[in-house]
């Protein structure tokens, strides 16, 4: 498995997982879709930005 | 009827013609683009499924903005002619320095200036807005990512080879309609909003009105810019304008009939971006791979496809920066402005 498959599998279970946690505990769907998503948007940028499939 | 209600509806009325203008370049800029619609139908069929989409989910939009960031009553109709003009003024600015921002952001950050300044913004419901904009960004783009990385090749083969002229064309048209419609959903509010928030217009003929004007912008500006702006999208092949096109209106239907003002044009340019970043990572590193073992055909193909420029990561930082600083602007810009007026 590659570096880019690793960062798209992550960021799917960063949001299905703040998504679920806000279904099964007390914690507002805003507070932990907004963590999850917080997450997954770092990972997007890391490979947006930092490891771009653009280098030579 | 007030002269102040007058100007309301005439500057409502100067937001959704240009909503139109540069909505119908998206959506039926590919139809248009490859001979499949001639522009007459296209403007037909946008204002339309535009008028659909206003009708049927941009309501739960309208509420939102005009009742739920700040409470309905802080929109007298000075301050709703005051947001009105700072969403007319800064597309047209957008348009006459050619930059992609979003409607949504604008009327949404001037709100907020204007919530700040009389002390009433309501922070949850802000909270919420801005959790779902970046949420989804981060859905349309892994979207996109997924199909150009693992899915782009099968999709485009079967579409050329499985399907006939007929059927692509008719997917054309569909997803263009899926797409005035969404559009209609999300955008009506940004022209209306804050004249049915401050109870000087009913909702229904509000809609109306924002549809009508709509329409008059698709009519009058579409087909140039259907030939112009709508290229940015057709540019892409027609295989990969559909798969950004489905993802970007579902996506946006969704949210509107959750009540957050999305936007069209942030949405779809990161699939478009996602797209061409999951495609541009399937290519094999050149300089590793030569040399070391005999090419397979695969990897010919593949590095054909590292001459196409797929992904530039310096435009899409700059795009982020404009959509990430449009909203503020308008919020620090609204500010001082509502603190004179409320």
């Amino acid at each position: 498995m590659r570096y880019y498959d690793k960062l798209l599998i992550g960021m799917f279970t960063a949001l299905a997982g703040s998504v679920l946690l806000g279904g099964i505990t007390n914690i507002s769907f805003t507070a932990s879709a907004g963590t999850g998503t917080l997450t997954s948007s770092i990972l997007m940028a890391h490979g947006l930005f930092i490891k771009h499939p653009g280098r030579k | 009827m007030e002269p102040l209600l007058i100007i309301g509806i005439i500057v409502a009325a100067f937001v959704g013609v240009n909503i139109g203008g540069s909505s119908a370049g998206v959506s039926f800029g590919p139809a248009t683009g490859a001979d499949i619609l001639s522009v007459r139908t296209a403007c037909i069929l946008m204002s339309f499924f535009a008028l659909l989409g206003g009708v049927l989910v941009g309501p739960r939009v309208v509420d939102t903005m005009g009742k739920g960031i700040v409470p309905g009553d802080s929109f007298t109709l000075a301050a709703s002619i005051t947001v009105l003009f700072f969403t007319g003024a800064s597309i047209l600015v957008g348009n006459l320095m050619n930059i992609s921002s979003s409607t949504s952001q604008i009327a949404v950050g001037a709100i907020i200036g204007m919530g700040i300044a009389a002390g009433n913004l309501d922070y949850a419901v802000i909270g919420r807005i801005f959790m779902w904009w970046l949420l989804s960004a981060v859905i349309a783009f892994w979207i996109s990512a997924v199909i150009g990385r693992y899915l782009y090749d099968r999709t485009v083969e079967f579409l050329k080879n499985q399907t006939s002229e007929k059927i692509r064309a008719g997917l054309v048209i569909i997803v263009g309609c899926y797409m005035a419609f969404s559009a209609g959903s999300s955008n009506v509010a940004n022209a209306i909003a804050p004249l049915v928030g401050s109870g000087s217009v009913q909702m229904m003929p509000a809609v109306l009105i924002a549809c009508g004007a709509i329409a008059v912008g698709v009519f009058t500006f579409g087909p140039r810019i259907m030939k112009a702006i709508g290229g940015d999208i057709t540019d892409l092949p027609l295989e990969a304008s559909l798969l950004v096109m489905t993802v970007s209106a579902s996506l946006i239907t969704l949210l509107s009939a959750a009540g957050i003002p999305a936007s069209l044009s942030v949405i779809a340019t990161l699939s478009i971006i996602g797209l061409g970043w999951g495609r541009a990572t399937r290519r094999v590193p050149i300089k590793r791979e030569l040399g070391v073992k005999e090419m397979r055909k695969k990897d010919e193909r593949r590095m054909e496809e590292d001459e196409l420029d797929l992904y530039r990561p310096g435009i899409t930082a700059k795009m982020f920066m404009v959509w990430t600083g449009t909203p503020i602007l308008a919020g620090l810009l609204s500010y001082p402005v509502f603190l004179l007026i409320l």
